[in-house]
């Protein structure tokens, strides 16, 4: 267990070393860069006419459900995951690891757990400070009454915890489509546009979403307009065990066709 | 050394002209384009739409035919389909859409697979410029989505003119005007932002995503910055109400209250605030194809520095 | 190079025959699984495309180059050896080890591949220390073991750059060092010298018959005959997915009947050996070189010949300068069984 774990923080070192030193953190952190930005340009030109603290929280419900779990997360995750695997592909590098003493189970698992680190850190770690930012909007006193004598820290710990739960989900989503398909890009829009209509759906084909789960367990739900169709929301111990399931199914999935695969550099 | 018997001799055909030369790149670009079938079906399907419209606006000039073959409708004695400034505006954002979508089967071919496998040298080695190669790819876009989206409004509008008798042509000039201009306009941009984004990410699936990623995610964002900030220069984020707002400029621009009807049209979309003055979305649009030409001309090199 | 029984690759005859020779010359007492790389009856296609077709080979220790024109399939036998592909239908044990166990097979193997692509952004020295800790070494240990392999392929001054800014010869040595770092038991090299200055091929050959000489198994695929002819203790002949000819390559030229073995006798008295020659049944020409210090003799025979040698000196007191076999190299055998447009010639 130990040797695999080794190898497992190897694969996963490998892997950060490769993000960092190419280009491939850009877009990543670019897309966590925006609802920073955002609640930035809030604190910054909201001061003058500054919401009041409940409207802030909904504002950022808005904000969190809307924009940064169905746009940020989703692209954020399939820009990271999905070039896990294809990306070596195309650059023609994956024989690096096929040729050393490395099970491809614990090599799936190694290249998986390196980019939930990256996407947890960099996607919790933007919820965090967006919520920060915006309840800081009318003031100290009233930040640190929202978050020490309020809701505001289960909510920001909620949140957070949900925008990792969202990279574990369609992290391993889309590190097996990046391996079943020479262009992930087609079922990345494909898993947008479904998780985009998410809210329009019936409630069968609402359980086969991620988003579902995750929204199930949001702090402050938000309308969704005329044409939502409303279901009851799944427990917090469905949500979580539910995707945690899948996603060991999904990477069960991946390692199994990993073990059959062979070096094929053809040219897309 | 010596050479005893020359039996080398070099090219003294016709070379073909200097200012010509990119079209030979987009050439080659057609024929490896259209060998994908899935891009030829679809790109026959973008032309449906023109289909429907032709005949909408000729039956619509043809009541008696119409009334035969719907014997029992009640069928208006003035015009059946008003062509005006609003069906053209319908039509051309059909068609844009149908546009962004050939763009992202075709435009991340165009450079990506030249980038990744080392083609600038081979291309910039010989007498041919990095204008050259990005005006040859450029081309190809240019072409295609101009048959689709320029292409058809004129065709409406001379079968329109032909129905309607020269007074129609010459009252309705401005509108084959605005729909030209607003669809070249449009191929323009898209086509010199796919090229940008394949230059940039060099991985083609990746520029095909980026390309979707570019209509979603600044749409999105701006969204959200006008609702927080409550204004509307967020809006100049979303493509959608950008390239809405350049056209309503160009079709109503001797109609004032044409251009605020269609303003307000606009900015009930989900996700606009408010209106979005024309000369920002103008200045919007330039700003676009200049950052993406700065990008190309930074991306495409013959060599790259590694330090 | 003189004497009856030397051969190209400075062994003789006698040593080649015994228990220590080629993988060709070995007993079958010695032959065993364990301690050999072994093809059953391999076939690998991509589609309806062959690739390799119905391979059965043994190689043993020492150093084996794949020979063979592009598209012969050396590189798809490579990759099959080293796992990177399955095959289509056979058996590859490689030191009785299967690929379908990479947690032993990958510490046996070392592969220095045709690709010459790495991971954006990482240096030499990165590159081979994160790999090295892939194979269990502890981040110390794979420093330290990185920059022993580095200094082996003489790129220590450039270790710490990115590689995308190296010259083609100095990722070739990085590969190298990768290849060699965890110190497999078996090398498999696809045309290493690629891209190497006569300086760097002279030191990697050097670092080849090295590695040989401790007891590793070398399996080197090149275009480069002469330097195959060299360092080469067996050879493996290839065209069109199927193996031509295997062994040492003076066995193979000896099988080769229908080619005359061409043997260069410089002596002082060559129209006494070209007349004692043509009385032999196994010579097929003679020839005086033009010079008038040699002979040329084409026989069926380079033993008979031989023989026919040691008498004219001892019965005619004949001074022998020199016996060259001028086509018992590979690119000889090459020629004649491949040919210049790859097609087989059997």
């Amino acid at each position: 267990m130990s040797k695999a774990w080794h190898q497992t923080t190897a694969v996963m070192n490998f892997e950060m070393r490769k993000f960092f030193a190419g280009r491939k953190w850009f877009f990543p952190v670019l897309l966590a860069a925006g609802p920073v930005m955002l609640a930035t340009m809030l604190v910054l030109f909201g001061r003058q006419h500054p919401p009041n603290n409940s409207d802030v929280t909904e504002v950022f419900a808005v904000l969190f459900q809307t924009f940064i779990l169905r746009l940020v997360i989703v692209f954020g995750c399939a820009l990271v995951f999905a070039n896990l695997y294809r990306g070596d592909m195309v650059t023609r590098t994956i024989h690096f690891y096929l040729l050393t003493p490395i099970r491809r189970e614990v090599l799936v698992g190694g290249k998986y757990l390196a980019g939930l680190l990256t996407t947890a850190t960099l996607y919790g770690g933007m919820v965090a400070i967006t919520n920060i930012l915006f309840h800081s909007v009318n003031g100290q006193a009233v930040a640190e009454g929202h978050f020490f004598s309020g809701p505001g820290m289960s909510q920001l710990f909620t949140y957070v915890g949900i925008a990792v739960l969202a990279c574990v989900g369609y992290g391993s989503v889309f590190m097996l489509t990046g391996f079943l398909f020479k262009n992930p890009a087609i079922p990345a829009a494909l898993v947008v546009v479904w998780e985009s209509a998410n809210v329009f759906m019936p409630a069968a084909l609402k359980k086969i979403s991620v988003v579902h789960y995750l929204q199930s367990i949001t702090p402050v739900p938000i309308p969704f307009g005329p044409f939502a169709v409303i279901t009851a929301p799944a427990s917090v111990f469905v949500s979580v065990a539910g995707l945690a399931m899948f996603t060991v199914a999904t990477l069960t999935i991946n390692a199994l066709l990993m073990r059959k695969a062979e070096i094929n550099y053809s040219s897309d | 050394m010596a050479v005893h018997r020359r039996g080398y001799r070099r090219y003294d055909g016709s070379l073909t002209p200097e200012r010509w030369r990119f079209w030979i790149l987009a050439r080659y670009a057609f024929s490896r384009v259209f060998q994908s079938r899935l891009l030829v079906i679809f790109y026959v399907i973008c032309f449906v739409p023109t289909v429907l419209a032709l005949s909408a606006v000729y039956l619509s000039h043809n009541v008696d035919l119409l009334a035969s073959m719907f014997p029992h409708a009640q069928l208006p004695s003035t015009e059946l389909l008003p062509v005006n400034a609003e069906f053209f505006l319908f039509l051309m954002a059909i068609q844009a859409t149908l546009s962004v979508f050939v763009t992202a089967l075709i435009g991340p071919g165009l450079v990506s697979p030249d980038l990744t496998n080392n083609a600038l040298p081979l291309f910039f080695s010989r007498p041919f410029s990095r204008a050259q190669y990005v005006l040859g790819k450029f081309s190809v876009l240019f072409v295609l989505l101009s048959l689709i989206t320029a292409a058809p409004m004129l065709l409406i509008y001379v079968l329109k003119s032909a129905l309607a008798g020269s007074q129609w042509f010459i009252d309705n000039i401005h509108l084959a005007f605005a729909s030209l201009v607003g669809s070249l306009l449009w191929v323009m941009l898209i086509s010199l932002v796919s090229l940008a984004s394949s230059a940039w990410v060099r991985w083609r699936p990746a520029a095909a995503g980026m390309l979707f990623a570019l209509f979603f995610i600044p749409a999105g964002f701006g969204a959200a910055a006008n609702e927080i900030m409550r204004m509307t220069w967020g809006s100049l984020l979303n493509g959608t109400v950008l390239i809405g707002t350049v056209w309503n400029s160009l079709f109503f621009i001797n109609d004032p209250a044409g251009y605020a009807r269609a303003a307000d049209a606009l900015s009930e979309m989900p996700d606009t605030v408010g209106f979005l003055p024309a000369w920002s979305a103008w200045l919007m649009v330039a700003a676009l194809c200049a950052a993406s030409l700065l990008l190309l001309n930074r991306k495409l090199r013959a060599h790259e520095v590694v330090r | 190079m003189s004497g009856a029984n030397a051969s190209p690759s400075g062994r003789s005859h006698q040593e080649m025959s015994g228990a220590n020779a080629s993988p060709s010359g070995r007993s079958h007492q010695e032959m065993s699984g364990a301690n050999e790389i072994v093809f059953t009856d391999v076939s690998k296609f991509y589609g309806e495309v062959l690739g390799v077709n119905k391979i059965n080979l043994r190689i043993g220790p020492g150093i084996t180059s794949l020979v063979g024109p592009n598209g012969s399939g050396k590189t798809t036998l490579m990759n099959l050896m080293t796992g990177l592909i399955r095959p289509t239908r056979g058996d590859i044990e490689v030191l009785g080890t299967r690929t379908g166990d990479p947690e032993t097979f990958y510490r046996k193997i070392g592969y220095c591949p045709q690709f010459d692509t790495f991971p954006k952004g990482v240096t030499g020295f990165g590159l081979i220390s994160s790999l090295l800790r892939l194979h269990g070494c502890s981040k110390r240990d794979a420093e330290d073991t990185a920059g022993r392999a580095i200094e082996q392929v003489h790129m220590t001054d450039a270790a710490h750059r990115r590689v995308a800014g190296y010259s083609k010869g100095m990722r070739q040595r990085i590969k190298l060092a990768l290849a060699v770092a965890h110190q497999p038991a078996v090398l498999v090299l696809d045309e290493p010298l690629n891209g190497l200055d006569p300086m760097a091929r002279a030191e990697s050959i050097a670092l080849f018959q090295k590695l040989a000489e401790s007891g590793l198994f070398v399996i080197v695929s090149s275009h480069i005959l002469h330097e195959v002819d060299i360092i080469s203790d067996s050879v493996v002949m290839m065209s069109n997915g199927y193996i031509v000819a295997e062994g040492d390559i003076q066995d193979v030229r000896e099988e080769m009947s229908e080619h005359p073995i061409g043997i260069l006798v410089r002596c002082d008295n060559p129209a006494l050996l070209a007349r004692r020659a043509f009385s032999e049944n196994h010579v097929v020409e003679v020839r005086i070189e033009d010079d008038g210090t040699g002979v040329l003799v084409r026989t069926r025979s380079a033993d008979q010949l031989y023989m026919l040698i040691n008498r004219v000196v001892l019965e005619d007191k004949m001074t022998i300068e020199g016996v060259i076999p001028i086509d018992e190299d590979v690119h000889s055998v090459y020629s004649y069984l491949i040919g210049a447009d790859g097609a087989v010639r059997l």
